[in-house]
């Protein structure tokens, strides 16, 4: 009896194994930037062209891909930065090769409350708010209140890229809040009428945003606007079989460069 | 059970006899079973302590190099004019506010009917907020068939398009059901001619059409704020010198910076060549191609080792030390005159309560910027830290900075004093409604109350502290700021609150989770009160109220207060719910707003473990700073679970 249950039960784990096995599975881990709507989408529509992959995908923060795809958890990383000195050490410490794909370009969105008057900084404007020197909307020939400024946490990417293309590397005010993701950031500003707080571009759309034009160029002068970065695939050597595949119609296909715009992104080609 | 009886019974299995393992029953060998178990949970448990203390005791040599290093590479004096920096933006930030003010001013009805077409909009908008969710979701939709075509494309142009009309239908209603009443955030109500231009408008905007009159409304406030700057003229010029009086400084600055950043990634790539020439040999060991292993081997070889030198590296710093005297006495002086030809008064109210304070801005300004001076003139790379030091600046500093570009920072502080406010506002609230229930439910409530009120109590702990987040930041966070905007309450310190997600938030959540903790334990220690007591009190005549305060209470209060211990325990060790709720703001509390700190955000011990782990590298200093987090967080634990052992054992009632 109890043999026959045992036998029984690995049969069945045994087939439905092999009915997952039938479907070409890829995990794709990283950042929240490009795991929010890009990549999903990307995916959708890459299935809906009838390809029988399977995706599985979770964005927790740029640096999470390294270390997933150094532990062999991910197939493909995604990240809104490029790789530190540090982790293409511990790649190389294993004998692996880390190998960077341009995804698309990204600009950061300053965004604020809709409901105020405040619609155009300079880049020295920003960087005084997020370092803490402005502190008051009126500076700003805004209404009086004291400003609230809402940052993603140190494992985020975009943390890294807004110090440098904004803050002239210098470090965030100790009166910044951290927050975990670009949904919370805009779900804070949208509710807090002395909010600011940076998004990515998927994001700045928003209920109750207003995205702040820089220096006078706004989102949709991508080539002029002064925040914009890469963002990237990461692999473990040069990618083969169906991730190669899916990764060469990402960053090359008609299609997927559509996808890409219509999410927000400009796509690196 | 007493070692006798085991003892007995095991001798009374023996004699069946059967199994036997090297003169060993089984009785003997489940005894070594559970007792190896025990032994196993002491011995992790000892594990653990000495693996925490052994990551975290290293923490501070490493500290101390990162502390010299910041001295050595002379970042330490840019340090100094940052700061003078600052200290001067403090002023020109408050000067620009009051001249900013006053120009706003100018067009201030103007600007109350922007207001009040903002708040329309967030009003009508949520009114219309299912439709235009579905709008949403079918525009996606769309886009995602826009890339296969055919026929579902068509299906979902056409649903589009339907709910479309549908938001704007809504929109419409929603503006028919608006009136002025409704107005609860714009401070000025306008007349209702112009509430049902505003109102128009935003309907029109919202369905995505163009509004004239908002065009021409803004028109207005331009022209009239630049006829306001052609009057205050000589009040923005002194403005806009105070700003620029900065830029010598600043120059200097950013030249000493760009300098002193590079001599500390040189440092640091010192530090890490060891490692980066190791993860280079170990990597030729185990690749086959034999050119990409000449290649390692030869990229190994040419790592350089050495430690960048002192003398060098700080060179530019004190070449320039003699500019940087002569450019910060000049930009005293300038702000000295500058400040007086600032106005004193001007016909904005909000404008003349900055400039009032401005003759006190100026005067700290003056004397930070006096002692920043000294400190600068008397700096030297070659100034000895100790270790102490290294110990110091991590339990008292009052700044966590990490992840920086230019130097991390690790002080305790802030973190601290967040999980302390947190805990003691938790216990505040929960320690009168745990209690308060124990006696209740021990003393008063019949066995029908009680078997409700018990189970449904020690409910709570069952409820996973995620959601218990969750709730707080979708429900509980709104309702707060919504009452705190109540004016019947406006003189409570901290209301009306600014944020969501604040110490307040995080304190009633954790005061809700950790009710059935000392709720259960304050029960027990009145169950412990021997039934003598209380029947001795009552035959004496004493009321029941008189027998529950002054003889069962007193009685359990060693136990209530070691009750109040663990549950203080249990609250400074949770992460989830301050990780979300409590705001992340890494800051001292400002203790000038009084008890008004208690609704700003802050952060806490656990939450910069739970936040910051994932992503630092395994043995940096960063990594050691969190684990000597954790050990003080399980210093913590520690000490008052054994005080709330102490008070049990030393004041029980020994029943």
């Amino acid at each position: 009896m109890k043999l026959n249950t045992v036998i029984g039960t690995i049969a069945a784990g045994l087939l439905f194994s092999g009915v997952a096995m039938g479907q070409a599975k890829i995990v794709i881990k990283g950042s929240d930037t490009l795991g929010a709507k890009m990549v999903p989408q990307l995916t959708a529509v890459y299935k809906a062209m009838g390809n029988a992959t399977d995706f599985e995908i979770a964005a927790e923060g740029s640096s999470t891909a390294f270390t997933s795809l150094l532990e062999g958890t991910a197939d493909i990383g995604m990240s809104s930065r490029d790789a530190k000195e540090g982790e293409k050490d511990s790649f190389t410490a294993k004998g692996k090769e880390l190998v960077e794909h341009v995804a698309g370009i990204d600009m950061i969105a300053v965004v604020v409350n809709e409901g105020n008057s405040v619609k155009d900084l300079t880049t020295k404007q920003i960087e005084g708010i997020f370092t803490g020197e402005i502190t008051d909307w009126s500076e700003l020939g805004g209404k009086k209140g004291a400003i609230s400024v809402y940052t993603r946490n140190t494992s985020s990417g975009t943390y890294k890229s807004f110090q440098e293309l904004a803050m002239n590397k210098r470090d965030y005010g100790s009166s910044t809040q951290k927050m975990a993701g670009n949904e919370a950031i805009a779900s804070e500003v949208g509710k807090n009428i002395n909010g600011i707080g940076y998004v990515g571009l998927a994001y700045a759309k928003n209920d109750g945003l207003l995205p702040v034009t820089v220096e006078g160029k706004g989102l949709d002068s991508p080539a002029e606007y002064p925040l914009s970065r890469k963002l990237y695939y990461y692999t473990v050597g040069q990618p083969e079989g169906e991730i190669g595949k899916f990764l060469t119609w990402a960053k090359t296909d008609e299609t997927a460069q559509k996808v890409i715009e219509k999410v927000g992104f400009v796509s690196a080609k | 059970m007493s070692k006798t009886t085991v003892n007995g019974e095991a001798k009374a299995f023996r004699k069946k006899g059967g199994f036997n393992i090297l003169g060993k029953g089984l009785q003997d060998l489940i005894r070594y079973f559970f007792g190896g178990n025990a032994m196993v949970a002491i011995v992790v448990l000892v594990l653990i302590s000495a693996f925490l203390a052994k990551e975290a005791f290293f923490f501070f040599p490493r500290h101390l190099e990162e502390l010299r290093a910041y001295r050595e590479t002379g970042q330490e004096y840019v340090g100094y004019m940052d700061a003078e920096l600052k200290a001067h933006r403090k002023i020109t930030s408050q000067v620009t506010q009051a001249y900013n003010l006053q120009i706003r001013e100018a067009a201030g009805d103007e600007l109350a009917l922007l207001e009040v077409a903002q708040e329309l909009k967030g009003i009508i908008r949520s009114a219309a907020e299912d439709e235009g969710r579905a709008l949403k979701a079918a525009e996606e939709k769309a886009g995602v068939l826009e890339f296969v075509g055919g026929e579902a494309l068509e299906v979902a142009l056409a649903d589009v398009a339907a709910k479309r009309s549908a938001y704007n239908e809504a929109l419409q209603k929603a503006g028919e059901g608006v009136f002025l009443d409704n107005l609860e955030r714009s401070e000025v109500k306008p007349s209702a001619e112009d509430f049902a231009k505003v109102k128009r408008s935003v309907v029109r905007t919202l369905s995505g059409e163009e509004s004239p009159w908002l065009t021409e409304l803004e028109a207005s406030i331009s022209a009239k704020q630049a006829a306001a700057a052609a009057k205050y003229g000589e009040f923005g010029e002194a403005v806009e010198s105070l700003v620029a009086a900065q830029s010598p400084l600043e120059n200097l600055w950013s030249e000493l910076r760009t300098i002193t950043a590079e001599n500390r990634s040189a440092v640091e790539k010192a530090q890490t060549a060891p490692r980066r020439k190791k993860a280079l040999e170990d990597g030729a060991r185990l690749t086959d191609d034999p050119t990409k292993k000449a290649e390692m081997l030869a990229r190994a070889a040419a790592v350089d080792l050495s430690a960048p030198n002192p003398e060098a590296m700080t060179e530019a710093v004190y070449a320039k030390r003699d500019e940087h005297q002569a450019i910060r006495k000049q930009l005293f002086a300038e702000t000295e005159s500058l400040l007086k030809s600032i106005p004193q008064k001007v016909a904005s109210k909000q404008s003349n309560e900055i400039l009032d304070d401005l003759p006190k801005v100026a005067e700290k300004f003056e004397k930070q910027f006096a002692h920043l001076g000294k400190q600068a003139a008397a700096w030297s790379h070659q100034d000895k830290i100790g270790m102490w030091h290294s110990v110091t600046t991590f339990f008292l500093g009052t700044e966590w900075v990490t992840n920086s570009s230019w130097n991390d920072v690790y002080g305790l502080m802030p973190l601290f004093s967040g999980s302390c406010m947190i805990a003691l506002i938790a216990i505040f609230i929960a320690v009168p409604f745990s209690v308060a229930s124990a006696i209740y439910v021990n003393q008063i409530a019949g066995p029908r109350e009680q078997n409700l009120i018990k189970p449904t109590i020690e409910f709570i702990q069952a409820i996973p502290s995620i959601v218990l987040g969750f709730f707080g930041i979708v429900v509980l966070g709104d309702f707060l700021r919504d009452v705190s905007q109540w004016e019947v309450l406006s003189w409570i310190p901290g209301f009306p609150m600014q944020e969501r997600l604040n110490a307040l938030n995080a304190g009633l959540l954790l005061a809700f989770m950790s009710i059935p903790t000392i709720f259960t334990l304050a029960e027990d220690a009145l169950n412990n009160v021997p039934k003598a007591y209380r029947d001795a009190s009552l035959a004496l005549g004493s009321t029941r109220l008189q027998t529950i305060l002054k003889v069962i209470v007193p009685t359990a209060l060693s136990g209530i207060v070691a009750a109040v211990l663990l549950g203080f325990g249990r609250i400074i060790g949770e992460t989830m719910v301050v990780l979300l709720v409590a705001g992340n703001k890494i800051a001292m509390p400002e203790f000038s707003e009084g008890l008004g700190i208690l609704t700003q955000p802050t952060h806490t011990m656990t939450g910069i473990i739970a936040q910051e782990t994932g992503e630092v590298e395994q043995g940096s200093l960063h990594w050691r700073a969190l684990f000597m987090v954790g050990m003080v967080l399980f210093t913590i634990s520690l000490v008052l679970n054994s005080i709330a052992q102490q008070v049990l054992k030393r004041y029980g009632n020994k029943s």
